[in-house]
C-alpha cells in the first residue's frame, strides 16, 4: 500500500513537470513560427504588446526539451556533457544579459529572418535582458538540480533560489502587465514579452519540481496528505486572488486621483496663464486707445505732419510717445503717415517696419479702430514682434484719418517669459501658443524641446492626435496626445477669446505618470512579498498538518501495535492455558480409565495387592483432577470477581495468609520471620492474603531434608519502590528452571503434591496491581526468594527503612 | 532374538502412567528391560551417565527411548533436540508417547526428527494393544545394526 502511494505521488510530479515543460515549449515554438512564417501575431500573442524574440522563441524550446528529457531518462541527465552545456548555457546568457543591457543588438539574433520596426520606441526581435538573466537561473538552477544529493544539501537551496528567483521577477513583470502599465516600456531596454514571462512562470515552477521531487529518485515520503493540502491550495489561491484584487484597485485608485490631481493642476495652470494672456492684451489695446481719438494727441500729430521741420511740436511729441517706450516697454512706437513712410521713431535707429506690418495699416486706418497686428517676422532683422495699430482720427469723423501710431512689441521681453513660466517644478511641462493659418497651425514661442520654432514650426490641423491641433480646433479641457516630438503628453487646452490664439498646457506622460510608475512598483513589490507570505504561512499549515497528522498515524499505529502485542499476549496466554489444561485434565483420565481396566482383571484374578495399588493410582487420579478444576476455577476468578478494596497493613494480610497455612507450617517446623516497614497496602484483602500463603506453602513444599527451615518474610523500601520478598533456606532452583516456575502448570519435581498452578496464580495476582515478581536462587540446596512488586496497592512507604 | 536384549528407556512423569507401560511390558516380559526416569534432566543425565546414572550396569544405554512430551525441568522437545543433536544417540529411535493430539505438537517433534508419535489412548483395552503392538513392532520386527 505504501509503495503504490509513493509511486502515485512521484508520477504526479512526474506529470505536471511533462505539462509545464510542454508548456513552456508549445510558447516557443508558436512564437517561432509566427516569425519563420511572417505571422507576428503568434509572437506578440494577439496583442499590441511587444512580441516574444526569436532568439528567445528557440531557447525556451531548448529548456522545455531538457524538462522534458529529464523526467524520462533521469539518469542519462548527470553526464559530464549535461552539465557543461548547462554552464555553458548560462554564461552565454550573462554574456547576452550585457550585451542587451548596453543595447548592443546583434542580427543574429533573428535567425536570418527579416525583423525590422519598434514597438513604442523599442526594436522588435530582441531578447530582453529579464528574459536572459532568467535563461542564466534557469540554467544554474537545472544544473543544480541534477546532484543525487539534492535534497537538504547546499545546492538544492541555491537551485529553489534561483527558481524562486525567475519566478518572483516573472510576477513581478506580468502583474506590470495586468495592471495595464508594463515595465520597462517607454524605455531604453527591451523588455520582455508577456508570453516570454508566462513561458518562464512556468519554467521556474517546473524547477521547483524538479528540485522538490528530483524524477528517477525513490524518496521515502510522508503518507498522503493530499486531501488537507487541496484545501489549502485553495485557500493560498483565494489569498492570491485576494492579494492580487486589492493591490490593483488600490493602483486604480492612486491612478484615478493622481490623475484627477494631475488634472486639476494642468487645468489651473491652463486657467491661469489664459487670464493673464487676455489681460496682456486688454492692456495693450488699452495702451493704443489712450492714443486712439485723443484731441490733444491728434492736434499735435497733425502739427507735425503739416510742418515737419517745427522742433518744438516735435519735441512734444517725442516726449509723448517716448513715454510709452519708457513706461511700457514697447520695441518701438512709431508715427506712419497715410502714404507708409514712417515720420518718427522713438527710439531712433531702431529698424525699419516690417512689410508684414506695413500691410496691416491701411485696413487698420480704414477700420477706425485700434487693433492688434499678430505675431510676424520681421524679415529686416529676421525678429518676431506684435504690434498696435492706432489710427489718429481728428475730431470731423469722416474725415481721413491722418496716419496711425505703430506700438511694436517685442515678444522675447515679456511675452515669452511670461509664457515660458510654469510655476511648479517639472523637467517637461511647457506652455504653446498656437494660431491658425490655413490648414496648419503655426507654432508662436519658441519650445522646450526645439530651438526657433516660433512661427516655423507648422503642423496639418488633421494631426488629431495632437494636443496643439485639438485646441485650434476649439477643444478645450484635459486631453492626451503626443506632441510635436511625437511623445505621449497630458496637455490642457483654452482658446484665448477675441485673439487667434490657442493655447497649450503640457507635460509629458512619463514624467507625469512617474510617480503612479513608482507607486505601481512599490504595490507590487509589496504583492510579491505577501503573495510569497501568504505562500509561506500555507506552506508552513500544511506543514504542521502533514507533521500533526503523521504523528497521529505514528501514535495510532503505536497504540495499535501495543494493543495488538497486549492482545497477541493475552492469546498466547490462553492458548497455552488451553492447551496445558486440556492435557493435564487428559493424563488423569486415562490414568483412570487404563487403571479401571487393570482394576477388572485384577478383581478376576483375585490379586488382593494389585487391586489396592490399582484403586490407589485411580484414587489420586480423580483427586488431582479435582485440585486441578478447583485451581482452574480459582485463577479464572481473579481480575474478574472483584471484591470491594479495602485498606489493610501489611503485617496484617501476612499473618492472616500465615494462618491458613499454618498446619503445613507447624508440620514441617518451619521457623517463620516477619519484618514489617508500616507499609500499608489498598487492594482486595483475599487475593492479596492469596499471594503470600501461596509462596509459603510453595517455600514449605520445597524445604527438602533442611534441618532448620525458615521462612523470611518482608518489604525493602530501597529507591522508594517496595519490594516484597519471602526467603526460604529449602532446596533451591536450578537457575537453568528460574524462568519457567511462574508457568502454568509447571512443575520442577514430579514427586512433590499439587497442580502446578500455585505460582501463576501468584504471578497472575502481582500483575493485576501492575506488578513484577521474579525469583532468586543460587541455585540446588542454596535457598530460594521470590521478590514481587504492587505498585498499586501501596499506599504509602515510610522513607529511611531497610537497606 | 539376539544379543543381548533391547533396553527401553521410559522417561515419564506421571507415576500411573508410568505403572501402566510397565505393566503393559510386563505382559508382554519386557518389563525387565524398561528403564524409567521421571523428568527430561534426568533422561539426560541417564543419558550421559551423570548425576547418579554413572554405572553402566544399572543404566544401560537404551536401544529406543519413549518419551513424553510435557516434563519437568527440561521439556520433552528439548530432551529430543539434545538427543537428536547428539551424535552419540541420535540414531536411538525415540518414540514420542503423550497425551497431546495438538497438531503443532506433532509438527514439532517431527521437526525434530521424532522417530515415531504415539498418543496414549483413554481406553483401556486401546493401551494394551497399543503396547503390545509397540513391542512388536520395535523389538521384534524392526532391526537394529550392531
Amino acid at each position: 500500500m505504501e509503495t503504490k502511494g509513493l509511486i502515485k505521488r512521484n508520477l504526479s510530479a512526474a506529470d505536471s513537470l511533462i505539462i509545464l515543460s510542454i508548456v513552456v515549449l508549445g510558447i516557443g515554438v508558436i512564437a517561432l513560427l509566427g516569425w519563420v512564417l511572417n505571422l507576428p501575431d503568434l509572437a506578440s500573442f494577439w496583442t499590441d504588446l511587444i512580441p516574444m524574440a526569436p532568439d528567445t522563441a528557440f531557447l525556451l524550446i531548448v529548456y522545455g526539451l531538457a524538462v522534458c528529457v529529464r523526467v524520462w531518462a533521469p539518469l542519462k541527465c548527470r553526464s559530464v556533457w549535461v552539465i557543461a552545456a548547462c554552464g555553458v548555457g548560462a554564461i552565454l546568457m550573462l554574456f547576452m544579459f550585457v550585451l542587451s543591457c548596453t543595447r548592443v543588438y546583434w542580427a543574429g539574433e533573428h535567425f536570418w529572418v527579416n525583423i525590422i520596426g519598434t514597438v513604442k520606441g523599442v526594436p522588435v526581435g530582441h531578447m530582453s535582458p529579464v528574459s536572459a538573466l532568467c535563461f542564466a537561473l534557469a540554467s544554474l538552477s537545472f544544473v543544480l538540480s541534477l546532484s543525487p544529493s539534492a535534497i537538504r544539501s547546499r545546492r538544492a537551496v541555491l537551485a529553489l533560489g534561483c527558481a524562486g528567483l525567475i519566478l518572483g521577477v516573472c510576477l513581478i513583470f506580468i502583474l506590470a502587465y495586468l495592471f495595464g502599465t508594463p515595465f520597462l516600456y517607454e524605455g531604453k531596454i527591451v523588455p520582455p514579452a508577456l508570453n516570454t514571462l508566462i513561458a518562464f512562470l512556468m519554467l521556474g515552477l517546473a524547477l521547483l519540481i524538479l528540485v522538490w521531487h528530483p524524477p528517477g529518485f525513490v524518496r521515502r515520503q510522508t503518507p498522503d496528505v493530499s486531501e488537507p493540502s487541496t484545501i489549502l491550495f485553495l485557500t493560498f489561491i483565494l489569498m492570491a486572488t485576494g492579494i492580487v484584487t486589492i493591490g490593483y484597485l488600490s493602483y486604480q485608485q492612486f491612478v484615478r486621483n493622481y490623475r484627477v490631481e494631475v488634472e486639476r493642476q494642468l487645468s489651473t495652470i491652463a486657467d491661469l496663464k489664459l487670464n493673464l494672456l487676455k489681460q496682456w492684451r486688454l492692456e495693450r489695446l488699452g495702451d493704443g486707445a489712450i492714443l486712439f481719438r485723443n484731441a490733444a494727441f491728434s492736434s499735435m500729430i497733425r502739427r507735425f505732419i503739416e510742418r515737419p521741420e517745427d522742433a518744438e511740436s516735435m519735441g512734444q511729441l517725442q516726449g509723448w510717445i517716448g513715454k510709452y517706450v519708457e513706461e511700457f516697454q514697447y520695441d518701438q512706437v512709431c508715427l506712419v503717415d497715410t502714404q507708409g513712410i514712417r515720420r518718427l521713431v522713438v527710439p531712433a535707429n531702431r529698424t525699419a517696419l516690417s512689410s508684414a506690418l506695413l500691410k496691416q495699416i491701411p485696413s487698420a486706418m480704414q477700420s477706425g479702430k485700434v487693433s492688434l497686428c499678430d505675431f510676424y517676422r520681421n524679415e529686416i532683422d529676421k525678429r518676431i514682434y506684435l504690434a498696435i495699430i492706432v489710427p489718429i482720427l481728428e475730431k470731423a469723423a469722416p474725415a481721413p484719418p491722418l496716419g496711425v501710431i505703430i506700438l511694436q512689441i517685442d515678444p522675447e521681453i515679456y511675452l515669452y517669459p511670461f509664457i515660458k513660466y510654469w510655476p511648479t517644478a517639472s523637467t517637461t511641462a511647457e506652455t504653446l501658443l498656437v494660431r491658425r493659418e490655413g490648414s496648419e497651425a503655426v507654432f508662436l514661442n519658441n519650445l522646450r524641446f526645439k530651438n526657433n520654432t516660433a512661427l516655423n514650426l507648422r503642423a496639418p490641423l488633421n494631426r488629431v492626435s495632437m494636443p496643439a491641433a485639438r485646441a485650434i480646433l476649439g477643444q478645450e479641457g484635459i486631453m492626451e496626445g503626443s506632441d510635436y516630438r511625437g511623445e505621449p503628453v497630458v496637455a490642457a487646452t483654452r482658446t484665448i477669446p477675441d485673439s487667434p490664439w490657442s493655447m497649450v498646457a503640457r507635460m509629458d506622460k512619463a514624467e507625469v505618470y512617474a510617480p503612479v510608475r513608482a507607486r505601481l512598483f512599490q504595490i507590487i513589490i509589496m504583492m510579491c512579498v505577501l503573495l510569497f507570505g501568504a505562500g509561506a504561512c500555507v506552506g508552513m499549515v500544511w506543514r504542521r498538518q502533514s507533521l500533526h497528522f503523521c504523528r497521529e498515524q505514528a501514535a495510532g499505529a503505536d497504540a495499535l501495535k501495543r494493543n495488538s502485542l497486549e492482545l497477541q499476549n493475552k492469546n498466547a496466554e490462553l492458548e497455552r492455558f488451553l492447551y496445558t489444561a486440556s492435557h493435564d485434565l487428559k493424563s488423569p483420565v486415562v490414568t483412570v480409565r487404563t487403571f479401571l481396566g487393570f482394576l477388572e482383571k485384577d478383581l478376576a484374578d483375585g490379586d488382593a495387592g494389585r487391586i489396592e495399588k490399582d484403586l490407589r493410582f485411580i484414587r489420586t487420579a480423580t483427586e488431582k483432577m479435582g485440585q486441578l478444576l478447583d485451581d482452574l476455577l480459582e485463577m479464572s476468578r481473579i481480575g474478574r470477581v472483584v471484591t470491594p478494596p479495602v485498606r489493610i497493613a501489611f503485617r496484617e494480610v501476612v499473618e492472616e495468609s500465615l494462618g491458613a497455612v499454618a498446619g503445613r507450617i507447624s508440620e514441617r517446623g518451619v521457623t517463620i520471620k516477619v519484618e514489617d516497614q508500616g507499609v500499608m497496602l489498598y487492594g482486595d484483602r483475599i487475593r492479596l492474603a492469596e499471594i503470600w500463603q501461596n509462596l509459603v506453602e510453595n517455600a514449605v513444599k520445597f524445604m527438602g531434608d533442611q534441618k532448620a527451615p525458615q521462612i523470611h518474610i518482608g518489604v525493602d523500601t530501597h529507591n522508594l519502590e517496595a519490594i516484597f520478598y519471602v526467603r526460604d533456606n529449602g532446596i533451591g532452583i536450578d537457575p537453568r528452571h528460574q524462568a519457567k516456575v511462574f508457568e502454568l502448570f509447571e512443575k520442577l519435581n514430579p514427586g512433590v503434591e499439587g497442580t502446578g498452578i500455585g505460582l501463576a496464580l501468584v504471578k497472575r495476582i502481582v500483575e493485576l496491581y501492575k506488578g513484577r515478581i521474579w525469583v532468586e536462587s543460587a541455585g540446588v540446596g542454596q535457598g530460594t526468594c521470590f521478590y514481587f512488586t504492587l505498585s498499586e496497592a501501596i499506599v504509602n512507604i515510610k522513607i529511611g527503612g531497610r537497606g | 532374538m539376539k544379543g543381548e536384549p533391547i533396553v527401553i528407556l521410559l522417561v515419564e512423569d506421571d507415576e500411573a502412567h508410568a505403572e501402566i507401560v510397565r505393566r503393559n511390558f510386563e505382559t508382554s516380559h519386557l518389563a525387565n528391560r524398561l528403564m524409567h526416569v521421571s523428568d527430561g534432566q534426568a533422561a539426560l543425565d541417564y543419558l550421559h551417565r551423570r548425576n547418579g546414572f554413572s554405572n553402566p550396569e544399572k543404566s544401560p544405554r537404551p536401544g529406543i527411548i519413549l518419551l513424553d512430551l510435557r516434563l519437568p525441568k527440561v521439556d520433552g522437545l528439548e530432551v529430543l533436540k539434545k538427543i537428536k543433536a547428539d551424535s552419540d544417540f541420535s540414531p536411538i529411535p525415540v518414540v514420542i508417547l503423550t497425551t497431546s493430539k495438538a497438531e503443532e505438537d506433532m509438527v514439532r517433534a517431527y521437526d525434530n526428527h521424532a522417530n515415531s508419535y504415539l498418543v496414549k489412548p483413554v481406553d483401556f483395552s486401546q493401551f494394551t494393544k497399543l503396547m503390545e503392538t509397540f513391542g512388536y513392532y520395535w523389538l521384534a520386527w524392526n532391526q537394529f545394526p550392531h
